[in-house]
């Protein structure tokens, strides 16, 4: 029997339906009404990918674009939500792979911090350190441990977001802690 | 103690931090007007396939057919050649 909670994501996923029908056929506003509802997420879950406002600005607004330009591959068997964020992360991803052709420091300090368990209770510090920790992980490896310790999702999870085999994901988280373990030993070492 | 540990304390102390919140709506918008891009249709793609091939399947014929007649022609003036030649 459907609860009044369960009213309002089913009326939220038929608006999603017949704003997305309309954005296909051309209409602007119907497009812009999905960007209102969902910018709040998507922005929230790019933050993991950069640590510019302005860059983090450039890539929300991305991840829109991309979607509208991709809306006839949408094809509503899932919420919109859901095809939303496998975009999002698609798009982050491919940020962090053009950025790695450039020549990245990496943050020597952060990681030195991060090795010892925090003392403060302050979330943008935090944010800020595993930022620049997984930083010297490249683009695969890093998005993997993002979305299982910061976006806090299960391995099935993140097979769909990626687009990967749930073996492949595995393979890649374990490879993955295994470099980032390494990585924070030596640091713990010098410490 | 896994040298993960501390590490696992500060992702999840992370996870509580608030995102920036940018507008972005009339950026978007202002976007896809500025680029005058659409969704791409599939549809879209196979007719205009559809009318590419019809196309060249006419050019083709034509010129076929124009090359065929000129082939004719030289065959038929050669045949006229050769049925008024005598010898001296």
């Amino acid at each position: 029997m459907a609860t009044p909670d369960d009213a309002a994501p089913s009326q939220a996923i038929d608006e999603d339906r017949e704003d997305v029908r309309a954005a296909f056929n051309g209409d602007g506003e119907a497009f812009g009404r999905i960007v209102h509802r969902y910018q709040s997420e998507i922005a929230k879950s790019m933050w993991r990918f950069t640590r510019d406002p302005t860059a983090h600005r450039e890539l929300v607004q991305d991840v829109f674009v991309n979607a509208y330009l991709s809306l006839h591959t949408y094809k509503e068997l899932a919420p919109f939500s859901h095809w939303l964020r496998k975009i999002a992360v698609r798009t982050g991803h491919a940020y962090w792979r053009n950025r790695s052709r450039e020549t990245s420091r990496v943050d020597e300090s952060a990681l030195r911090n991060i090795a010892q368990p925090p003392v403060g209770n302050d979330p943008k510090e935090a944010g800020e350190l595993v930022h620049h920790a997984l930083g010297c992980l490249p683009p695969r490896d890093r998005l993997v441990l993002t979305l299982l310790y910061l976006e806090g999702h299960s391995l099935e999870e993140i097979a769909e977001l990626t687009g990967w085999s749930l073996s492949m994901v595995k393979v890649q988280a374990w490879r993955a802690r295994k470099k980032l373990k390494k990585i924070l030993s030596r640091m713990e070492k010098e410490a | 103690m896994s040298a993960l540990d501390p590490f696992e304390k500060w992702a999840e102390l992370a996870r509580l931090e608030h995102a920036p919140q940018p507008d972005v709506v009339p950026s978007v918008l202002r976007d896809l007007k500025s680029a005058a891009i659409a969704p791409e249709n599939p549809a879209t793609g196979v007719w205009a396939f559809v009318l590419a091939s019809a196309f060249a399947a006419v050019a083709c014929a034509w010129l076929g057919h124009d090359a065929w007649l000129a082939l004719l022609g030289n065959w038929y003036s050669w045949i006229q050649d050769f049925t008024l030649w005598s010898s001296i």
